[in-house]
């Protein structure tokens, strides 16, 4: 196993939106379920090059699923992470965790001087 | 629906049919509740973001080669070369390098704007064009040309012997190798049309009179670069198809 690649803050949200949604993550639903958790809907352009260079690194993997009425009889492109993409993103919160330890900023003291 | 195959018509000249289906798929689930003018903004934007990179790849890396071929042209054999090789053979293997180097320089701007740095292609091909740079400017320093010629032998090493090296050869030499055939195209066509026009040898009144001479060499040299950024995609994207099959339990 090489070295870890390291991942955009977008390329973590979109990762961890696709293993939340497990098997039913495709374009729609993984920009939902991010507009549902940050607040922030994607661009469909910013998602799909997110998506396709994710691919590439091997971090995701995706395949072919249904067609839907919905969609015109198009079928879904559905995604999920590979081992590679989990170990990234795995690196990733380590990171985030050990620069957050002891600074407590969702409660106690800290939270109130950076928030309010 | 005629604006969703509008829409797929044109992605799928940017990307594979398969992502442009899902792609139109996905906006015109979503066209549901967005609405029509949302539907063509989106489609914009997608194919915005699919093709931005392509133009300025490919301009950025046409200046580059056109640019840097000069540049080693004249420090190789122009007026103001320090040290022009008196050796005919060693002349023409300089020639060689000349050709090699400013295609190395074109390929490696345009697949590092258009794939990124990190890839081992886009590294490759940039060592081989910083090395053709050593040559082509410092030949005559025996200390310089001792270090290239091992770098080059190390570089060469690893192109045969590690995996990565052997793919991202298989991606950089056919493309250089396009590329210096580029270059006898398009000399080639701009001389036989030269000779068509007005045989004998020719001064800045003749370009002058006869300027369609400049635009069939320029359109000839856009040709020959079109096929060798076309040939290092091509491979790029059949060598991540293989790498892809190769691995389908690599999953969560």
């Amino acid at each position: 196993m090489g070295r870890t690649a390291s991942l955009g803050e977008f390329e973590q949200i979109v990762l961890l939106a696709i293993l939340r949604l497990d098997k039913d993550a495709y374009g729609v639903s993984i920009r939902s379920e991010i507009a549902a958790r940050t607040g922030r809907a994607p661009s469909p352009g910013a998602l799909y090059t997110t998506l396709d260079r994710m691919e590439e690194k091997g971090m995701v993997r995706s395949w072919m699923g249904e067609a839907t009425p919905q969609r015109g009889g198009r079928a879904k492109r559905n995604f999920a992470v590979t081992k590679a993409g989990r170990a990234a993103l795995v690196a990733a919160q380590r990171a985030y965790q050990s620069l957050l330890e002891g600074l407590n900023l969702l409660g106690g003291a800290n939270a109130c001087s950076v928030v309010c | 629906m005629r604006a969703a195959w509008f829409v797929e018509g044109i992605l799928r000249r940017v990307t594979t049919r398969d992502r442009a289906s899902a792609i139109v798929g996905d906006l015109v689930e979503m066209k549901e509740q967005k609405g029509a003018v949302w539907f063509w903004l989106a489609a914009a934007g997608v194919l915005f973001s699919l093709v931005w990179r392509w133009p300025i790849a490919f301009v950025a890396s046409f200046y580059a080669g056109a640019w840097s071929f000069e540049a080693f042209l004249m420090a190789t054999v122009g007026i103001h070369a320090q040290h022009i090789p008196e050796d005919y053979p060693w002349a023409q293997v300089l020639w060689g390098i000349v050709l090699a180097g400013s295609c190395a320089i074109a390929l490696g701007v345009f697949a590092g704007i258009r794939y990124g740095l990190h890839e081992r292609a886009t590294q490759m091909v940039s060592a081989w064009a910083t090395l053709a740079a050593a040559v082509i400017y410092l030949w005559w320093v025996p200390a310089v040309l001792v270090t290239c010629i091992a770098s080059a032998l190390a570089l060469g090493l690893y192109s045969v012997c590690a995996r990565e090296g052997r793919r991202a050869s298989v991606v950089a030499w056919p493309a250089i190798v396009m590329g210096v055939c580029g270059f006898f195209w398009w000399a080639a066509i701009g001389t036989l049309y030269q000779n068509w026009l007005k045989p004998g040898p020719w001064g800045s009144d003749d370009m002058l009179q006869h300027p369609s001479l400049g635009w069939l060499v320029f359109s000839a040299m856009l040709l020959g670069q079109l096929a060798k950024l076309w040939v290092w995609s091509w491979l790029r994207g059949w060598l991540a198809g293989a790498r892809k099959a190769e691995a389908p339990s690599e999953m969560l």
